[in-house]
């Protein structure tokens, strides 16, 4: 991946997190509703904040671009 | 619990970060890579979540359900912008020795003092209740262990604590962080004890979580089912509707910018880095790191509810109040390790970041242009002036934080207090994103927007909090000043939907960024903004500096800014970094009356920039040399031809590659050439060679015929036959090659039909009938039954197999067998013989010209040694390929093939 897509990638990443925790999607999970007895709007933004981490280390984590 | 016990806990806890401290800055003098990893990076990052996040955190929680959780949000978004944004900034500070926030603003606005001296100011009264509200957070944790033993609280241990735990911060602070001149250089020493604490903070709230989840309540569904069970706490499952999205909100941006601008967080991010590269792994790391500190923070609020219910003890202080409940008192110091080692921490860089602007930005400017530069002294003052000045400041702050805290800050929340802060380095995010990303953006715009956004902050914030603490009249906040009820401070301009923070920062960001846009639109930028606009936005790396034409008119002496040079860092390490310098940029300094150039006035005012900061280094460069003012147009044409510049130098490199590519291509032709001459050579030899003996034997036998008229008519016919069959040869041999220069030069023409490939192969085995027949030997043939159309020159194709089946002839000893097949794209051809066949070596050579000839082992040559090689030709010539192998029965086979039109 060339430096200049991976950071589109990173900045894209990045907005699309931000929708995800903000208003109006947020309002979606916020409800009294409970995943294995824990409310649903925590274990989503867990779950999104897991999986923009992921993100970031799929974009980063890389072998042969942290020789350079 | 004793104590006592927490107290020797507490002091060994102390001596340990002193030993970490000191150990690492011996142990970097010899492995200079001790801390140079991304971890390291990515966990003194860490020093982000203070006592807030350790105390503050869980008493929210519990007063208020998730929304604690969005300032840790902010950061993680800005993990992902890591590259674009805090790299640059990474790279601007290390090209041009900024430490600091209020360097790097003013120095992008043409080093502009009175906007380093707000930044400076701005800092430092943003960011000192919060100081105070770490030491508010350590005295807090030791009352909450000493009230488990005391049934009364004490004020002297109050007072006591507060006191002794800044004195060991200032004296630590000061060893650790001000320890040489030079702020460029790192700081081991404080970056192993941050990283060391962000460990042990993340490792004992843990702990704890652990402790409380898994070992008092069996699991975190357990711990959030018996809340449901009460239904007195189901607000926190849910955000309120309204209002607690636009709080929410604008923590996320608040913890964004503050992530960024906090001095602490500057320090360490930008100041402290090693390596701008550390960043890729750091982006996903930190992340990492606060969401694993935030993973039980709930947990544990709940968990305190659930324990004490809405007793007298406070949510700020469950942390502890859980395993002191418990009466586990291990757990219950090694939390208060974990909230002491948070708060030190931050308590601990964000003095030296705001040390550091106080003394480059505020006292050193005011001190240098009133005295003037001071030549005379003995040089080791400059030295010690620069480390007194330092020093006194972390003093300074960390005093005033005291102050604040005894006197102010004593009944605030945590929480509170830091979003002022926040909201406060806010006000740096629009000057700082158009700084790096706005060339227009001009100091103009940033001043104005910076004070409006400061007094907004201020009239919506801080007036509000005083009227609360009866400082000012209550009324203020329900009938507005003087009665003007639109500029109610928390309702201005009648905006009434917003909680205080959100309002506070829409307000002051909105009108901040609108007149930092606005008048920099409508106002010039002076010549030095100009340069550092573009320098800045276009992030110029450092070794790219010597492209960089500066822009610096006047005349300097070198040995007059080594002498400035050398009263700030010491008479030997300034010659040697001049002596370096020079060596990089090829500039005669030796000369002691030499005048310098402008790269070399620009190099000495970065490096004293590094220790006194930009503003100051101004002052004195300016004394010490003679300057001459620029014009604005000189400016621009120096951009331009640095632009240029580059631009060439980047032709330059790619015509360079372009040059080594074409003559590796000459060499590769050459080397062509070079062969096929000797190849040339070689035929020529071969073919002489080869027309010699025919030539011999015709020779020796008519001679013998000349010589000898009496020999009788048999034996006369028996020589004349043998000189005839010569000759033919000879022709033979000589219409073979040429043939085959004919196709070498490319001159040989094809006369392609549409050929049924069926007819031919039968006609040509016709003509070997009678031979075949001689022989004894049997002519399979096998074609397909639609009869396939190649277009192709008849007569050639013919020759080749003539030639193939004629060579399968010679040398079979029973079966030929001729087969004609579709492989892919192409028609195959192959032809077998059962004959001694072909070595596997020289199957790759059989095709070449005079193959025969060479190998010499053959007993006798049959044919001229040219028909392979011209049957080679013709099929290359139709685009097909011929080649020899080996078939499982034992069998020599001759292929070629012919593309087949149809695919």
């Amino acid at each position: 991946m060339n430096p200049s897509s991976r950071q589109a990638k990173a900045i894209l990443s990045s907005v699309l997190f931000f929708g995800a925790v903000s208003y109006p999607v947020l309002s979606i999970v916020n409800k009294k509703i409970s995943v294995a007895g824990i409310p649903v709007i925590y274990v989503y933004v867990f779950a999104v904040w897991i999986l923009m981490i992921i993100a970031l280390i799929a974009l980063n984590f890389n072998r042969s671009n942290r020789k350079k | 619990m004793s104590v006592w016990v927490v107290i020797i806990v507490g002091l060994i806890y102390m001596a340990v970060l002193f030993a970490i401290a000191s150990l690492a800055e011996q142990l970097s003098i010899t492995r200079r890579n001790l801390l140079k990893h991304p971890i390291v990076y990515a966990l003194s990052l860490g020093v982000y979540c203070t006592g807030w996040t350790y105390y503050g955190s869980v008493g929210r929680a519990a007063t208020t359900g998730i929304d604690f959780i969005s300032i840790y949000l902010g950061p993680t978004i800005m993990a992902g912008l890591f590259f674009p944004v805090l790299y640059k900034i990474i790279r601007i500070s290390r090209t041009l020795h900024l430490t600091s926030l209020a360097d790097f603003i003013s120095v992008r606005y043409g080093k502009n003092f009175s906007l380093g001296i707000l930044v400076s100011l701005a800092c430092v009264i943003g960011v000192i209740p919060y100081i105070a509200l770490q030491l508010k957070a350590i005295v807090n944790s030791f009352q909450v262990l000493y009230l488990a033993e005391h049934s009364t609280p004490n004020p002297d241990t109050v007072f006591l604590s507060a006191v002794f735990i800044t004195l060991v911060l200032s004296f630590f602070t000061i060893l650790y962080g001000a320890r040489s001149v030079d702020a460029t250089e790192k700081h081991p020493g404080l970056i192993a004890v941050i990283v060391f604490e962000s460990i042990i903070k993340l490792v004992a709230f843990l702990a704890l979580g652990v402790y409380v989840t898994y070992g008092l309540f069996d699991g975190m569904g357990d711990i959030f089912s018996r809340i449901a069970e009460q239904a007195i706490h189901d607000d926190l499952f849910t955000l309120d509707d309204g209002v607690s999205y636009q709080g929410w909100t604008s923590m996320i941006v608040l913890s964004l910018c503050a992530f960024l601008f906090l001095p602490r967080q500057f320090h360490i991010g930008v100041v402290e880095n090693t390596n701008p590269r550390h960043l890729r792994q750091a982006s996903w790391l930190f992340p990492v790191y606060l969401l694993l500190i935030n993973l039980f923070v709930m947990p544990i609020a709940l968990g305190g509810l659930l324990l004490f219910g809405d007793g007298d003890i406070l949510p700020d202080n469950f942390v502890l109040a859980i395993p002191l409940h418990q009466q586990d008192y291990v757990m219950a110091l090694t939390t208060w390790i974990g909230g002491t080692s948070a708060a030190t921490g931050m308590i601990i860089v964000e003095t030296i970041g705001l040390s550091i602007m106080i003394s480059n930005n505020l006292v050193m400017p005011l001190l240098y242009s009133s005295t003037g530069y001071p030549r005379e002294k003995p040089v080791v003052t400059q030295q010690s002036k620069v480390l007194l000045i330092r020093r006194l400041s972390i003093v300074f702050v960390l005093m005033l934080a005291l102050a604040y805290y005894l006197f102010i800050g004593m009944q605030l929340s945590l929480v509170f207090i830091g979003l002022i802060s926040f909201c406060a380095v806010a006000q740096f995010a629009p000057a700082t994103f158009g700084g790096i990303f706005w060339k227009e953006g001009n100091k103009f715009g940033a001043l104005s927007g910076m004070l409006v956004g400061f007094i907004i902050w201020f009239y919506t914030l801080i007036i509000p909090d005083l009227a609360h603490n009866g400082i000012l009249s209550e009324s203020i906040l329900t009938e507005g000043p003087f009665g003007i009820t639109w500029l109610i401070p928390t309702e201005l301009f009648g905006l009434q939907q917003f909680d205080i923070i959100s309002h506070a920062l829409f307000w002051s960001l909105t009108s901040n960024t609108i007149c930092y846009i606005v008048v920099s639109i409508y106002t010039k930028r002076s010549s030095q903004e100009v340069y550092y606009a573009a320098m800045f936005v276009n992030a110029i790396a450092k070794d790219e500096e010597q492209n960089n034409r500066t822009i610096w008119r006047g005349t300097a002496y070198i040995s007059d800014l080594l002498n400035l040079l050398s009263s700030f860092v010491g008479t030997e390490k300034a010659g040697k970094l001049m002596r370096a310098f020079a060596v990089r940029n090829n500039v005669n300094v030796d000369e002691e009356f030499a005048l310098a150039d402008n790269h070399t006035v620009a190099f000495t005012e970065r490096t004293l920039g590094g220790i006194i900061g930009a503003a100051s280094a101004r002052i004195l460069m300016q004394k010490a040399t003679k300057e001459e003012d620029i014009r604005i147009d000189e400016v621009v044409d120096i951009l331009q031809e640095n632009k240029q510049i580059i631009a060439v130098n980047k032709e330059l490199r790619k015509k360079s590659t372009e040059l080594s590519k074409a003559s590796k291509l000459l060499q590769e032709a050459n080397d062509k050439l070079l062969a096929s001459d000797k190849q040339k050579d070689e035929f020529l030899y071969t073919v002489t060679h080869e027309l010699r003996t025919p030539m011999t034997s015709i020779r020796a036998l008519s001679e013998i015929v000349y010589d000898n008229p009496d020999l009788d008519a048999e034996q006369k016919q028996l020589y004349l036959g043998a000189v005839v069959k010569e000759t033919e040869r000879l022709s033979h041999l000589i219409s073979q090659v040429l043939k085959l220069e004919q196709f070498d030069s490319g001159r040989q023409q094809l006369y392609p039909t549409m050929v049924n490939l069926n007819e031919l192969i039968r006609d040509v085995s016709s003509s070997f009938s009678g031979l075949i027949q001689s022989k004894e030997l049997t002519l399979d043939i096998l074609l397909p039954e639609d009869a396939p159309k190649v277009y192709c020159d008849r007569d050639m194709i013919g020759q080749v197999l003539v030639n193939i089946i004629g060579n399968a002839v010679k040398f079979s000893n029973t079966t030929i067998r001729v087969k004609l097949e579709k492989a892919s794209k192409e028609w195959e051809i192959s032809i077998s013989d059962d004959g001694k066949g072909v070595d596997s070596e020289v199957q790759e050579f059989i095709f070449d010209k005079f193959f025969q000839a060479k190998n010499q082992t053959l007993k006798k040559p049959e044919g001229s040694g040219l028909g392979l090689a011209i049957c080679k030709k013709i099929v290359q010539l139709h685009g097909g390929r011929i080649w020899v192998s080996r078939t499982e029965n034992n069998e020599t086979q001759f292929v070629f093939t012919l593309p087949d039109l149809d695919s």
